[in-house]
């Protein structure tokens, strides 16, 4: 009875510190506060419109609130029951007082996790569609496997998967999680997943580029020694930071020009970790290393705020990189 | 004992002319490398050469007034034709860009479908002139590093390689900007 009674008490416990979490309104605009000053440097669109995103996350989350009420009552009613189990005294009471709020709790969490990753996500769209009108989020689509093959990292690429994508379809902007994983076998023949990669990526159009450049880390190694030429440029810190690979010599100087070395360095050198790019018959891609961008279940409401702004400061440097870099191009392209 | 003493010698003779081969290997490759990209240089400058009639023509429906330099380039090129030399390829490079400038003065030939599409070969062929000497000049560079840098530089002075100069280029008469 008594290893019962404190069962009971623990899952108890462990509910209400579930509550707690998810209710601390408070905790949410001090996190706020440390990502505005975090993002001081590097997100103008966050500092320039904090109080129209507070107030964004406000009126979203206030339609949870309903629910939050009722997981607060079902966890109140619960312990009133336990009390109350030991003045009655009775199995039946017991099983009906003590399961009914654990019922009614049980299903409310599961509401409020759901609701709340719906509010992320349409909290997400408009931050970003506010930020930027031709912006648009789509949660579950990305990139395909097969492009992302075209683009010949070098890891190995059993699993691909890419979410929470970010779109201009006026410029052909794509900008996504990916995970790569690779499968292994251990020595009884079952198979198992290693991830290789887990980052983000980002594409955009250019105009006019017919040929293939690689561009990695000083660890990058050609995986293609007969297709492709490692070329080395005039500017020693773009050689210093990037090993380059292309299938045609004077096409790679065409577009890697000074301006356009200057730019890759200059993002190379705020990134921490290795970046690579890729300039493929069109398109120009940027990879590199992230935690989870604009993925909405793995976060707890507090963290949501500080995430979304870093997300967002981590597109802008992104999309404004690439504009630069398209615009250079583009232009040479056109005059 | 002189068996093994015997054994080492030769192996590092065998390891210096080794050494000796690769390095002399890689000054050859290094230098056939500036004359093939100073070749492609040439490809394209000698492209651009061949849009001037083309520049020309598109001009002379227009212009009337510019009269003198259309035939000055006429003469240049039949000059050029019978007696190809430095100094005409030169001047017909000079005046390339006047008649550059003459198009871009007259609203109608700058308007033209023809001036157009002429203005955007001309644009990649400026390109690729501009990339061509990147790689030339780059060449350049990696080949002096070696003849210079020890011990490849007393292999380079035995056999008579020597510091390449890097080509001096007269960008005012050369690039031309579009507007």
């Amino acid at each position: 009875m008594a290893l019962i009674f404190i069962m009971i008490a623990l899952i108890g416990m462990v509910l209400i510190i579930i509550v707690a979490r998810t209710h601390g309104s408070s905790n949410t605009k001090r996190v706020y506060v440390k990502s505005k000053n975090q993002l001081a440097n590097n997100n103008k669109y966050i500092l320039e419109n904090s109080k129209k995103i507070e107030k964004i996350f406000d009126e979203r989350y206030k339609e949870l609130e309903p629910i939050k009420r009722r997981m607060l009552i079902s966890v109140l009613v619960f312990f009133i029951a336990l009390i109350s189990v030991f003045i009655v005294k009775n199995e039946y009471y017991t099983y009906i007082s003590l399961g009914l709020p654990l019922i009614i709790l049980g299903i409310s969490y599961y509401e409020y996790n759901t609701k709340s990753n719906k509010k992320f996500i349409e909290i997400t769209k408009e931050v970003i569609h506010d930020y930027n009108n031709d912006l648009e989020y789509i949660p579950n689509s990305g990139f395909s496997s097969s492009e992302y093959a075209l683009c010949h990292f070098p890891e190995k690429c059993d699993i691909f998967s890419s979410e929470d994508m970010i779109t201009n379809s006026k410029n052909g902007f794509l900008f996504s999680d990916i995970t790569i994983k690779s499968e292994y076998r251990d020595n009884d023949g079952d198979s198992h997943y290693t991830t290789e990669y887990e980052g983000s990526l980002a594409r955009m159009y250019i105009k006019d580029v017919e040929c293939k450049i690689f561009l990695g880390g000083i660890n990058f190694r050609n995986y293609y020694t007969k297709d492709y030429v490692e070329v080395k440029f005039e500017n020693d810190e773009f050689n210093d930071l990037f090993k380059a690979y292309t299938d045609n010599e004077l096409l790679a100087y065409k577009i890697l020009t000074p301006d356009v070395m200057e730019e890759f360095v200059n993002i190379k050198n705020d990134t921490y970790g290795d970046i690579d790019i890729r300039i493929i018959n069109n398109k120009l891609y940027i990879r590199f290393l992230s935690g989870d961008g604009f993925d909405s279940s793995a976060l707890t409401k507090n963290e949501d705020r500080e995430s979304l702004c870093k997300s967002i400061a981590v597109l802008e440097e992104v999309m404004k990189t690439m504009e630069k870099v398209k615009k250079i191009i583009d232009n040479k392209n056109d005059n | 004992m002189d068996g093994k003493i015997l054994i080492i010698i030769g192996v590092v003779i065998l390891v210096i002319l080794i050494v000796f081969v690769s390095i002399y290997n890689v000054l050859v490759e290094k230098r056939k490398k500036i004359d093939r990209n100073n070749a492609l240089v040439d490809i394209y400058l000698k492209k651009r050469f061949d849009l001037i009639p083309n520049l020309v023509e598109v001009c002379k429906g227009y212009s009337k007034h510019e009269k003198e330099t259309l035939e000055k380039v006429a003469e240049l090129r039949s000059s050029f034709n019978s007696n190809p030399t430095k100094e005409t390829t030169e001047e017909l490079n000079k005046v390339y860009s006047s008649l550059i400038a003459i198009a871009e003065s007259y609203p109608e030939i700058k308007a033209s479908d023809n001036y157009l599409k002429l203005q955007k070969e001309l644009t990649n062929v400026e390109n690729e002139i501009s990339a061509s000497r990147r790689i030339y000049i780059n060449s350049i560079t990696s080949y002096n590093n070696v003849v210079m840098r020890f011990p490849s530089s007393i292999i380079a002075s035995m056999f008579g390689f020597k510091k390449h100069n890097l080509p001096k280029y007269d960008y005012s008469d050369v690039k031309v900007e579009f507007k």
